[in-house]
């Protein structure tokens, strides 16, 4: 039996969801962002966006230029394990940490003139001014159809059976329509082209009945 | 190296077995310490992945192959009856995979999937 994704010179559905948060550096998509933050900058960056913009996918990016400790932050009650002090650290869904342990973080932070990269959903800036860090905000920009060709290609790519095999063609018209309806998330578009890519698999492949 | 000639090679009954005969004919000679051929199910697409091994048989160790030779080995793997079937649907995929496993002392691993459709009992 062959699986009906071979049948279009692909592996799998190139728009699945992977388990691992963040994206191997190949699939990563460079777009406009601040610098790669610096250690020891007495700096609080937050990066701002919905679920699924590519928070995660950033920190973890700039991680893996300028190491420091990480920590995701989970709705669970591991939100209450202390968070990671250092030169740079990286805490990811910051907005989730009780007021409790995030205050002490960051007064810690400041003694140490650390560079604190968060990811959040709620402005956590007022906060860290006021215990004086240099506050900058990122808010992930909106999606444009241009991103989503050049984040389907990696993609398609990464996933074809033969090395410049097209597998599957996006057109620029589907990819406006993806990100008309994005609002500003990555992972609306990954679901979106998820069902596009198995619509055409189905289509190109006979019934199983 | 390896093929699988199934039983039943189109669809696979839940309830039933997948059958088949393992084919082995190495590229140069090799020596197998341990075997197996397992079924498994998984998913994936757009939600949380889950997979889980459905029935496993232990070829053992199958010793020296040579590249001159063909072997082959018999074997039948159950379905459960209340697992998920194979389906292909647009946000979820459940993959049900032979998966065959040669354990090669001092060398790499040989591993290779062969996919399977599992189907409902009286068929979709």
């Amino acid at each position: 039996m062959n699986d009906p994704y071979h049948a279009v010179g692909l592996h799998r559905n190139p728009f699945r969801i992977d388990p691992d948060p963040g994206v191997v550096e190949s699939l990563f998509l460079s777009r406009a962002s601040p610098k790669v933050p610096a250690p020891k900058g007495r700096r609080f960056l937050q990066v701002m966006g919905p679920r699924g913009a590519g928070k995660t996918t950033l920190l973890l990016h700039w991680r893996r230029t300028v190491s420091g400790p990480y920590r995701y932050v989970p709705p669970s009650l591991e939100r209450w394990l202390p968070l990671p002090i250092a030169p740079l650290v990286y805490w990811d869904e910051a907005d989730r940490v009780p007021a409790e342990l995030f205050y002490p973080a960051l007064a810690a932070s400041r003694l140490f003139e650390s560079t604190v990269v968060v990811g959040t959903h709620e402005d956590l800036g007022a906060a860290a001014a006021r215990f004086g860090f240099t506050v900058e905000t990122f808010e992930i920009p909106v999606i444009r159809p241009e991103e989503v060709m050049r984040w389907a290609e990696v993609r398609i790519r990464a996933d074809s059976m033969e090395p410049g095999s097209p597998g599957l063609v996006l057109e620029y018209e589907e990819a406006c329509r993806v990100a008309r309806d994005a609002d500003r998330s990555w992972r609306r578009v990954g679901g979106h082209l998820h069902r596009w890519a198995a619509g055409i698999v189905n289509r190109s492949t006979t019934s199983y009945t | 190296m390896m093929e699988i000639e199934f039983i039943n090679a189109s669809n696979q009954v839940a309830g039933g077995a997948v059958a088949g005969q393992l084919i082995l004919q190495p590229k140069e000679d090799v020596r197998i310490q341990a075997s197996s051929v397992s079924l498994h199910w998984r998913t994936e697409g757009r939600g949380d992945t889950n997979e889980a091994e459905v029935s496993k048989v232990d070829l053992g160790a199958l010793g020296d192959l040579s590249s001159r030779d063909q072997r082959r080995f018999a074997f039948e793997l159950p379905i459960h009856p209340d697992g998920p079937i194979t389906y292909d649907g647009t946000l979820i995929r459940v993959i049900w995979e032979v998966r065959v496993h040669l354990d090669v002392p001092w060398g790499w691993d040989k591993k290779q999937v062969f996919p399977v459709r599992v189907v409902p009992r009286g068929g979709v």
